[in-house]
């Protein structure tokens, strides 16, 4: 079992900036790993493409997900996933700035463990990353591996 | 007639019996006074009857007991006689014995011619038979003297010898005795014995008569016969006992041990208890007959002579059974009856035919009066006037229809010239058409084919109808006029015309096409409007009419009206592809609705519209809706990219600014720092402005749920989310208890989340802040309120209050996007209902809404 890490599936540099630093300064050191596309993100999860040789073992423990990303968009990323054996019990988080109520019906529905709104306010959203990565990195007991 | 009477005569079957009761009412007394003079006549009758019979039984008493003293006197003086003649034929009285032969002699010459005696004997002192005559039952004869006995011994015999000179000696009458035995037949017999002396008035013996009794039972019978037959005369001795009596078995009771109970007092107690008990004389009616009676003693008191058995006492009676009695009564009354049935049956015909003919006369009276009142009722109820006007012209009878029409009361009217009635233009005219009349009398419409008018009495006139009938009366010839106000029917023919031409003039003006239209092959147009005329560019409505038109055919080129079955009951809204008769293309629309006539013909009556223009306008709308559909989808785009895309710079700019101002400080002045703070503030504020118009738009987007909603439930949740926000304020949320609303759970909540959210913003300065939910008191759909206590609002600004980014506080005072209250109206409206708002600076607003469309008033 190696150390605990983060997914983080942004396309937005920016964000993606804001987000480490949120974590950072809640002192969340965990690897963090950045995908930011839904392909690299998929790639990353299923140890293909340009992860292929990756330990498969080697598993996040909490993916954020955008919604919103270049090629496969989040939704997708989420469905395929839970579609597939070795990833179906992945702990997903939706971390976007969407706040249509039928993202959040249709996220729910793929099976997303939670649903996050990026706030636009900074310090809310140092909050929220912070409970965030304090809940799924020290609080939640992730789910024992398939296979 | 007949019939008419007998319809409305109700009471026809009661003269029957009225025919009864009239005869009753004349028969029954007739035969009472009848009953009654009969009735009298016979009671007067029957007592002189009775009178007469009494009078005769009397007179038959009386003969009889006349006959009885006459009779028995000259027994007497006959038994004196001969007790003379021994002393006349023995002068010497020395002479022994005396000359008895000539005595003998003497008494056979008396025996024969007397016919009276049964015997006649002279007895010596001895008592022994000395001379003896037997009557022999009308052969009379001496009896030698070896026959002659001696009857000393016998009771009579001693008993006359006692007697003195003129001394007679009676035995009872009773029947005779032969040695110890009645002698039959009987033979009542009476002994009469006197003594006989010489001239010296020595005793020389007694002479004895036996008298027979036959002789005087037979004069008593002779007189019963006498007297009608109808009359018994009895004998009876003191004992009661008949020696004439009913019958010979009842005779001599007295006599016969057997006979003993054969008297009067068993046969009838009554009687004898009045002929014993009573008068000498007299006479009495009994349930047994009717009896006369006198009692006699015969020999009681002889004048000149002392007698023997002298008190036989004997009663005559007089009897008259009750069927004797009866008799003349009986005849009479059947004499009567038959009387009285002649009289009867004369008096019953003559009442019946009195009855009848009376009956008869007053039903025709009657039927002739009620024929009459029929007659008066009809010509009174009838709807029309009538006017009867004599051949002079002037009226002899009008009906009330008649008052009303005109106006005249009925006596201003009678013996007036008919011609008042006539409106003053017309008069002459008038009389002139009454002579013609008159000339040519038959029964006709007056005025056929021309408007006739009658005048009232205050000189308006008025339409009307008259018929004429002309009619012989015993006053002379009559003309009968039924006149008819047709005033209302003329008014209703006009305004069917009217209505006609109104109809003709909606059809005519319609900027639709009207037609009639058969089916079939000749297809024609019936009737057409204007409208339909220029639609089709004919040349006129004749162009349509008279030709057969194809011109309706379905898009697939079917004839819409199909030609054979089939046809459609209604065709609604057909839009097919029309040519005009030039040849020019256009869409028209049809509405027609089929009709079947009762005679078989089928026709559709309908109208086409040109909707050439509509279609036109149609399609451009059409395109423009899939335009709009576009730009929707492009907004829906847009909406999302906005939530999403605008806020990622937001986020940046506020989150580095943040890091700046954190981790950079130092190295940033306080200008420096302050600027950066209000890049941060101006992101927030963009940031809630984007996320308030996703809202409004979704209001917009969102499809509406209907649920009930706990509107007090939803505001407690929301004051308690507002006072968690800002703990150290205090605030007074006063929400009414179990507000319930028909709407989108969601929405509703955003409306709260705004109306309280603004008063909580608005209250923000006052430490006694109070909110308040309720229901506003309403009469129709329920009218929640908002209301508070906070800054309120200038009520000139009102209309500017639910405008997107309108807002009328100063946001450094109370922040805000201006786009709630927009939010909350949309949702307001969407539901149906209504928002509105009251307030004042400084005293606090209250916005009121309702969820559900009010009922229009």
């Amino acid at each position: 079992m190696s150390e605990k890490s983060i997914l983080l599936v942004e396309d937005n540099p920016d964000d993606a900036a804001l987000t480490v630093h949120a974590l950072e300064t809640n002192n969340i050191g965990n690897r963090l790993v950045l995908a930011r596309d839904g392909v690299e993100a998929l790639d990353y999860l299923f140890c293909s493409g340009s992860y292929a040789g990756r330990d498969p073992d080697d598993r996040p423990s909490v993916v954020l997900l955008d919604l919103k990303l270049p090629k496969i968009d989040g939704l997708e990323v989420l469905r395929r996933v839970r579609a597939a054996e070795s990833t179906r019990l992945q702990p997903v988080v939706i971390l976007t700035s969407s706040n249509e109520e039928e993202d959040r019906v249709k996220g729910y529905a793929l099976g997303a463990n939670s649903y996050v709104r990026k706030p636009v306010d900074f310090d809310d959203f140092v909050r929220a990353a912070g409970q965030l990565g304090l809940y799924w990195l020290l609080l939640n007991e992730v789910p024992p591996h398939a296979g | 007639m007949k019939t008419v009477d007998a319809y409305f005569d109700g009471r026809k079957p009661a003269a029957g019996i009225s025919l009864i009761r009239r005869f009753v009412i004349i028969w029954l007394p007739i035969m009472l006074v009848l009953a009654a003079v009969i009735w009298a006549f016979y009671l007067v009758q029957a007592k002189s009857a009775l009178a007469l019979q009494k009078a005769a039984e009397r007179q038959a008493v009386q003969l009889a007991v006349q006959t009885s003293v006459t009779e028995f006197a000259n027994v007497r003086s006959d038994l004196l006689y001969l007790a003379d003649q021994y002393a006349l034929l023995n002068p010497d009285v020395s002479a022994m014995p005396p000359a008895y032969a000539p005595l003998a002699d003497r008494y056979l010459a008396f025996a024969s011619r007397k016919a009276l005696y049964d015997q006649v004997r002279f007895l010596d002192t001895n008592g022994r038979e000395v001379v003896r005559v037997d009557w022999n039952n009308g052969r009379p004869a001496s009896v030698p003297a070896p026959g002659l006995q001696d009857k000393s011994g016998r009771y009579y015999v001693r008993e006359a010898l006692a007697l003195p000179q003129g001394g007679i000696y009676v035995s009872p009458l009773d029947l005779n005795v032969e040695n110890g035995k009645i002698e039959q037949p009987p033979k009542p017999t009476m002994r009469f014995a006197t003594p006989v002396f010489d001239r010296q008035g020595r005793k020389r013996g007694i002479i004895v008569l036996n008298y027979l009794g036959e002789s005087f039972l037979g004069h008593l019978r002779h007189i019963a016969q006498t007297d009608r037959a109808t009359t018994r005369i009895w004998l009876l001795n003191a004992d009661g006992y008949w020696m004439l009596g009913p019958r010979p078995a009842d005779e001599w009771g007295f006599m016969f041990r057997d006979r003993a109970d054969r008297r009067l007092g068993t046969r009838d107690p009554q009687a004898w208890t009045r002929i014993s008990g009573g008068t000498r004389e007299g006479q009495f009616l009994t349930d047994r007959g009717l009896y006369a009676y006198a009692t006699i003693e015969p020999f009681a008191a002889a004048p000149g002579g002392s007698e023997a058995g002298g008190s036989e006492r004997w009663i005559m009676v007089a009897y008259q059974p009750p069927a004797v009695l009866a008799a003349p009564g009986g005849a009479l009354s059947q004499r009567l009856w038959i009387v009285f049935a002649s009289l009867a049956l004369i008096f019953t015909v003559a009442a019946w035919a009195i009855a009848f003919y009376s009956v008869r006369r007053k039903v025709a009276e009657q039927s002739v009066r009620a024929s009459e009142a029929r007659f008066r009722a009809l010509v009174e109820s009838a709807p029309d006037a009538i006017v009867i006007v004599d051949s002079a012209g002037r009226i002899v009878l009008v009906n009330a229809q008649t008052e009303n029409y005109f106006g005249y009361a009925r006596e201003e009217l009678l013996r007036q010239p008919v011609e008042v009635l006539v409106p003053e233009p017309l008069r002459n005219v008038h009389e002139g058409h009454r002579a013609g009349y008159a000339a040519d009398p038959y029964t006709r419409p007056m005025g056929e084919g021309m408007e006739l008018f009658g005048r009232r009495k205050d000189g308006s006139t008025f339409p009307l109808e008259i018929s004429l009938s002309p009619l012989d009366t015993a006053q002379g010839k009559v003309v009968t006029a039924v006149i008819r106000d047709i005033s209302v029917r003329k008014q209703a023919e006009r305004q069917r015309r009217e209505a006609q031409a109104r109809y003709q003039e909606l059809i005519n003006n319609l900027p639709v096409g009207v037609f009639r239209k058969t089916i079939g092959p000749e297809r024609r147009f019936l009737e057409v409007n204007p409208a339909l005329v220029s639609m089709l560019e004919a040349d006129s409505a004749e162009a349509l009419l008279t030709r057969p038109v194809a011109i309706f055919k379905t898009a697939s080129g079917e004839p819409l009206f199909r030609e054979n079955g089939g046809q459609p009951d209604m065709i609604v809204n057909e839009e097919i592809e029309m040519h005009t008769l030039k040849g020019r293309p256009f869409c028209g629309a049809i509405t027609a609705t089929l009709k079947r006539e009762p005679g078989g013909r089928i026709y559709y009556d309908g109208i086409i519209e040109d909707i050439t223009q509509r279609k036109e306008i149609e399609r451009q709308l059409n395109n423009r809706s899939v335009e709009l559909e576009a730009i929707n989808q492009e907004l829906e785009a847009f909406s999302y990219s906005v939530s999403h895309d605008l806020r990622a710079p937001l986020r940046a700019i506020d989150g580095f600014s943040h890091i700046l101002l954190n981790d950079y400080s130092d190295r940033l002045d306080d200008i420096g720092r302050d600027r950066l703070g209000r890049v941060r503030r101006a992101a927030q504020h963009m940031g809630t402005l984007i996320d308030d118009l996703l809202k409004l738009s979704r209001v917009t987007r969102t499809e509406l749920r209907h649920e009930q909603v706990d509107l007090s439930a939803l505001a407690n949740e929301i004051a308690a989310d507002l006072s968690k926000q800002a703990p150290d304020r205090k605030v007074e949320f006063i929400i009414a208890p179990h507000l319930v609303a028909q709407g989108d759970k969601g929405l509703l909540r955003i409306v709260l989340d705004n109306l309280l959210g603004n008063a909580w913003k608005f209250t923000g300065g006052r430490d006694d802040a109070r909110i308040e939910l309720a229901l506003a008191p309403s009469e129709g759909s329920p009218v929640f309120i908002v209301s508070d206590n906070g800054a309120g609002f200038d009520m000139a600004y009102a209309d500017k209050l639910f405008g997107v980014f309108q807002r009328l506080h100063d946001t450094s005072e109370f922040p805000g996007t201006g786009i709630g209250l927009a939010t909350v109206q949309r949702i307001v409206h969407k539901h149906g209902g209504r928002i509105w708002a009251e307030s004042e600076v400084g005293k606090g607003s209250r916005f009121y809404f309702t969820l559900e469309a009010e009922a229009s008033p």
